[in-house]
């Protein structure tokens, strides 16, 4: 596999962009385990969010970031509007 | 996020500061007015102007802040010379402050402060990037999780209505502040516990210190 180099920022803070990521999802699994689904939006508004990426809809992150059930969902609705010809990234 | 064509640091210009103040127009005007000059200035005192756009952030906001203060109406007359000055202030304290500094090592050795070289050492370093996630703004924290859908800062930028580069250079400058702040915490810390331990009073864990930030 490929190394990419790191960034410019990343060289800067000693910190990698994928460490930050990594760390990410497990404080949200630990912090934010949001059993009873308190304040989480519909499913269907997490399908519009994952799909389309609706604007009007975007202040849906804020939620996701602090929830892990929300995260978890939007990620296996993201996995799954993805088109077999699109490569990410 | 003003810019420069001859690959100068750029600084980031933006509606409210650290402490969620508006910054006034007029000054944030001013200071793309004075920017090569004050670079220049920069330069000549600090030797690079690798510093001249914190510097400028920095004073952008005490001198709007200063004006509000005082209810100046905009637009201010001859803020450029009021925030030239502002910054000139600045470069001296930190040319003074470097002269004052005994340099350890380079650059290169920072990284080797986040680099983990056996497993607890991996340990202390997933806690202080988590340390350090907790104290990123909401929009860092969005803009993390658009990364890690693979998103390009481009259309992060674009999503969040600011300027290409303000996102990349704003999320990083973040996590820089919040790695300075756990450093800072860090020694803190270790002065708080060794006082607590000398009166005998309960000890506190890094999670009950550590605010963490929407």
């Amino acid at each position: 596999m490929k190394k990419i180099p790191p960034s410019y920022h990343e060289e800067k803070a000693g910190i990698a962009e994928r460490e930050l990521i990594d760390a990410f999802e497990q404080l949200v699994r630990e912090d934010y385990p949001n059993p009873n689904r308190i304040g989480c939006p519909s499913k269907q508004l997490l399908r519009q969010l994952a799909v389309l990426s609706a604007p009007k809809l975007q202040f849906l992150f804020d939620h996701i970031v602090r929830c892990a059930p929300c995260l978890k969902e939007y990620d296996r609705l993201r996995r799954e509007a993805k088109s077999p010809t699109k490569v990410s990234p | 996020m003003a810019s420069s064509p001859h690959n100068r640091p750029i600084w980031w210009d933006r509606d409210l500061d650290r402490m969620g103040r508006p910054i006034r127009r007029d000054v944030r005007e001013a200071a793309h007015e004075i920017w090569d000059r004050a670079c220049s200035r920069a330069r000549n005192k600090l030797g690079d102007d690798s510093d001249a756009a914190e510097i400028m952030e920095v004073c952008v906001e005490r001198v709007s802040h200063y004006l509000n203060r005082r209810s100046v109406p905009l637009p201010a007359p001859r803020i450029a010379g009021l925030l030239m000055a502002a910054f000139h202030r600045q470069v001296q304290k930190r040319r003074l402050k470097k002269e004052r500094l005994e340099l350890l090592g380079g650059c290169s050795d920072l990284d080797h402060r986040f680099q983990a070289p056996d497993w607890s050492a991996s340990i202390d370093l997933g806690l202080d990037l988590k340390q350090i996630l907790r104290r990123l703004s909401a929009r860092s924290t969005r803009i993390l999780l658009r990364r890690r859908e693979g998103v390009d800062w481009k259309s992060i930028a674009r999503e969040l209505g600011i300027k290409d580069s303000a996102a990349q250079v704003g999320f990083w400058r973040e996590v820089r502040q919040a790695q300075l702040d756990l450093l800072k915490g860090d020694s803190g810390k270790k002065r708080e516990a060794k006082k607590t331990a000398s009166e005998g009073g309960n000890d506190r864990s890094d999670e009950e210190d550590t605010p963490l930030v929407p």
